[in-house]
């Protein structure tokens, strides 16, 4: 990648304010689901004091390890914040397990300082790539989430350069525009650090059991059950399956090790052997085709027999990690993923919108079920009472836009919410409906942001800010 | 911003009072379109389409004059545009002449100079706005002239060069497609026979909206006529003109009649 001066980029994102010491590249990016690839201006800040000056240098969004799927990290023909260079450790308290870290550390890292001391991170995604800014900013959620909630409740504090300047924002001082920016995006501006409670753990270990369920009903009465008794459940479904098999799919559970269960293991696991990488050759492939997807589907759900395990924590958080760049599998045109929530009344739309989805035929790897517990504070946070489905497929089925415009509908009317850090391609009058308190998000969000100097692919497709860009930005 | 599947949110269309751009222009609307900036010599005319785009679910339709042979005007066009709408999704080049009565040089301006003007226009504001799509209206034609078409010809061909070699430039952030329909039954061929393989322009707005979807490069319309032009392009001069002569010595429309 060739170092360029910001007038060189030819994007009309250049220099305001001040000197920049930092190099800053034209580069083509897109989100996770390498959908609508865009060219900014990324700009690469080797430290706190260049990535405070970088975000004053709007309009421009933040950007960490680009793992949201749509175009929510993103931002054409303006400035993009590349946060990953500022990835310290400032503080960890051993003994409360309280950690202060700069946003761009991702998860995997801070688990590899932290577990040796007994403390785990209170919520992980399904990947471990993912950092610290980009989980406040989508508030995102784990497998425990019907206990521990999403991950900005464990969020004690956070510095974030707004449109107003360095703000400390927490949730008992600064309540709206601490939850405002939990969820909110990076469209309040760029989290330099953060504050979090870690929870303690006796091992490296998850202590996993894995049943198989036939139809849908038993999976999701299984998934009831498992709630109630393990921190961490899901469900991974065959997304193809239809008629009397509509749904079926295994229930995964898990709960951190004790000291104790993992000495009296018959077979002591290595703790970090899933975490080799495989890499993808770099070419976009369209390996996920029907029949492959058919094939894998059925095959995943045939030869996994119910069990109970003591496994590394990565593979039960992780498993993908293992393969880099899978994403490359779905080919050139990229692939969605939906993600929805509907609340526990309208529990029968998720069998409508599998069955729908299924005859499709569309290619697609496995689908997650998953029941949330109730939400937070935030006005954008995705989670809410109910159960959440997520299923990836790639844009060149047949009749999937129109498909999943029709779904989208059906979700809003039943009071249910598409999760922004996976969406590419909702109908922008459908938030409104969908996150009935985005208005007085813009609120908060605008004082916070009085000249509109963040902005990103998302908030502009999706209208979430009213903002003007300031004058000039893009002529 | 174009969605996942690269349905502009806001279009241009540059001769939007031509039948291909009017059915283009639907079909975007309820595939989600909700911005239109149509411009045509005669805006006032613009005013039925406007009202139908509305009923279909577009919030904002502005209609404004432009003409592709007024060549100095194409710069204030493009900056006020651009100074409206901070960028724009989708340029769609529908104008075009098929020039049986105004002359070759005239239809060399409309076609080639006019199209070729307004888009080195826009390109600039495209590579800056570091997003977006670009279709360009082409023809079957420009893949092989014929005696009664050869100015047409020519020009279409000039244009789907120009749009294949644009594409290349913008690549790989924007899109850029050439969409090369055969014989449409529209306003500019009227009182002409329609030839075998000849669509409504409502099916070309399919196709159109189609590649978008694929993000294809070249969209022939209907799409058999790619492979039927691939034949007439690889016959020997003479054969192709005894074909040809055969097809303007006799009011018969044949299958070279599909190609205009
Ligand atoms: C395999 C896989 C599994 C996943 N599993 C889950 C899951 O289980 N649960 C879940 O909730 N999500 C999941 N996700 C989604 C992912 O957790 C979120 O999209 C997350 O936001 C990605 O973080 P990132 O660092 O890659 O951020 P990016 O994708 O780079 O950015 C995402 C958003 O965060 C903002 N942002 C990033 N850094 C900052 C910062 N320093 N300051 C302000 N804003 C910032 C960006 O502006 C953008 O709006 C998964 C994604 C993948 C690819
Ligand atoms: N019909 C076919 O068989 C066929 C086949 C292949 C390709 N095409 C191409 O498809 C495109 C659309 O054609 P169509 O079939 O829809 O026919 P059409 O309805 O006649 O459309 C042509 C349009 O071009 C506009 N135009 C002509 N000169 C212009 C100028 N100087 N400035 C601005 N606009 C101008 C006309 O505008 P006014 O309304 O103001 O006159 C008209 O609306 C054309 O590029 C054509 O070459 C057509």
């Amino acid at each position: 990648m060739r170092l360029t001066t910001p007038t060189e980029t030819g994007l009309p994102h250049d220099l305001r304010g001040g000197q920049r010491t930092w190099p800053v590249t034209a580069t083509t990016i897109s989100g996770w689901g390498r959908t609508n690839p865009v060219r900014s201006a990324v700009h690469h800040p080797t430290d706190h004091a260049e990535l405070e000056a970088a975000a004053g240098m709007g309009p421009t969004v933040a950007r960490g390890s680009g793992r949201s799927y749509g175009d929510a990290a993103q931002n054409a023909g303006g400035g993009v914040i590349d946060t990953q260079a500022v990835n310290r450790i400032h503080h960890f308290d051993e003994q409360t397990g309280v950690i202060t870290i700069d946003a761009g550390i991702t998860v995997d890292t801070l688990l590899h300082a932290t577990v040796p001391h007994g403390w785990f991170i209170a919520v992980t995604p399904g990947t471990s790539q993912v950092t610290v800014g980009g989980a406040i900013a989508a508030d995102i959620h784990g497998k425990n989430h019907h206990h521990d909630g999403s991950f900005c409740d464990h969020v004690t504090a956070m510095t974030v350069r707004t449109g107003r300047g360095t703000e400390h924002l927490t949730p008992s001082g600064t309540p709206e525009e601490f939850w405002v920016t939990a969820g909110g995006m990076g469209l309040t501006g760029v989290i330099l650090h953060a504050t979090l409670q870690l929870r303690p753990v006796e091992s490296p270990f998850i202590t996993a059991t894995t049943t198989r369920h036939p139809d849908l009903e038993s999976l999701m009465a299984a998934l009831d059950v498992a709630d109630r008794a393990a921190g961490y459940s899901v469900a991974w479904l065959d997304g193809l399956a239809t008629g009397r098999h509509l749904g079926r799919g295994l229930v995964i559970t898990g709960d951190h090790s004790t000291r104790q269960q993992v000495e009296d293991s018959p077979r002591p696991a290595t703790p970090g052997a899933a975490n080799r990488s495989r890499s993808m050759p770099p070419v976009a492939l369209p390996i996920v085709n029907p029949i492959i997807a058919r094939g894998f589907n059925v095959a995943w759900y045939r030869l996994h027999r119910p069990s109970k395990q003591i496994v590394p924590y990565q593979s039960f958080f992780h498993p993908l990690d293992s393969v880099s760049n899978w994403n490359l599998l779905y080919g050139r045109g990229g692939f969605v993923q939906w993600q929805i929530v509907v609340p526990d009344e309208a529990a029968l739309f998720i069998s409508d919108a599998l069955t729908e989805l299924a005859l499709t035929r569309a290619g697609s790897f496995l689908s997650v079920l998953k029941r949330f517990g109730p939400g937070n504070p935030s006005p954008l946070s995705f989670p809410m009472q109910g159960w959440t489905l997520a299923v990836d497929i790639p844009t060149r089925a047949p009749g999937l836009d129109g498909l999943l415009r029709s779904l989208d509908r059906r979700v809003a009317a039943v009071g249910g919410r598409v999760y922004l850090a996976k969406d590419s391609r909702l109908d922008p009058p459908l938030v409104d409906a969908m996150y009935p308190r985005l208005d007085e998000w813009r609120g908060t969000r605008d004082e916070m942001d009085p000249d509109g100097q963040f902005r990103s692919d998302l908030s502009r497709r999706l209208h979430l800010t009213h903002n003007k860009l300031p004058s000039g930005a893009l002529r | 911003m174009n969605n996942a599947f690269n349905i502009p949110e806001r279009a241009l269309v540059l001769g939007a009072n031509s039948d291909i751009a009017r059915s283009t222009t639907l079909a975007l609307a309820s595939a989600g379109t909700t911005e239109f900036v149509l411009a045509s010599r005669r805006p006032g005319d613009l005013r039925p389409l406007a009202h139908r785009l509305r009923a279909a679910g577009a919030d904002l339709v502005e209609t404004v004059e432009f003409d592709a042979t007024e060549l100095d005007t194409h710069h204030n066009f493009v900056s006020a545009t651009w100074e409206r709408h901070e960028h724009i999704d989708l340029t769609f080049v529908a104008f075009g002449e098929l020039g049986l009565h105004s002359g070759a040089v005239h239809t060399a301006m409309t076609n080639y100079v006019g199209a070729v003007s307004i888009l080195e226009e826009i390109r600039s504001r495209l590579q800056r706005q570091g997003t977006g799509t670009v279709a360009v209206v082409s023809s079957v034609a420009a893949e092989r002239p014929r005696a009664d078409n050869y100015v047409y010809a020519s020009t279409k061909a000039g244009l789907d060069s120009y749009t294949r070699g644009l594409a290349d430039v913008l690549a790989p952030t924007i899109h850029v497609m050439v969409v090369r329909p055969g014989f449409v039954r529209s306003k500019m061929t009227a009182g002409l026979d329609p030839a075998p393989f000849s669509v409504d322009p409502d099916d070309v707005a399919a196709d159109i909206v189609a590649g978008l979807r694929r993000r294809s490069p070249i969209v022939w319309s209907p799409p058999i006529v790619r492979g039927v032009m691939s034949t007439l392009r690889h016959l020997p001069g003479p054969v192709h003109r005894k074909i040809t002569q055969h097809t303007t010595s006799t009011p018969k429309s044949t299958i070279t009649d599909a190609f205009r």
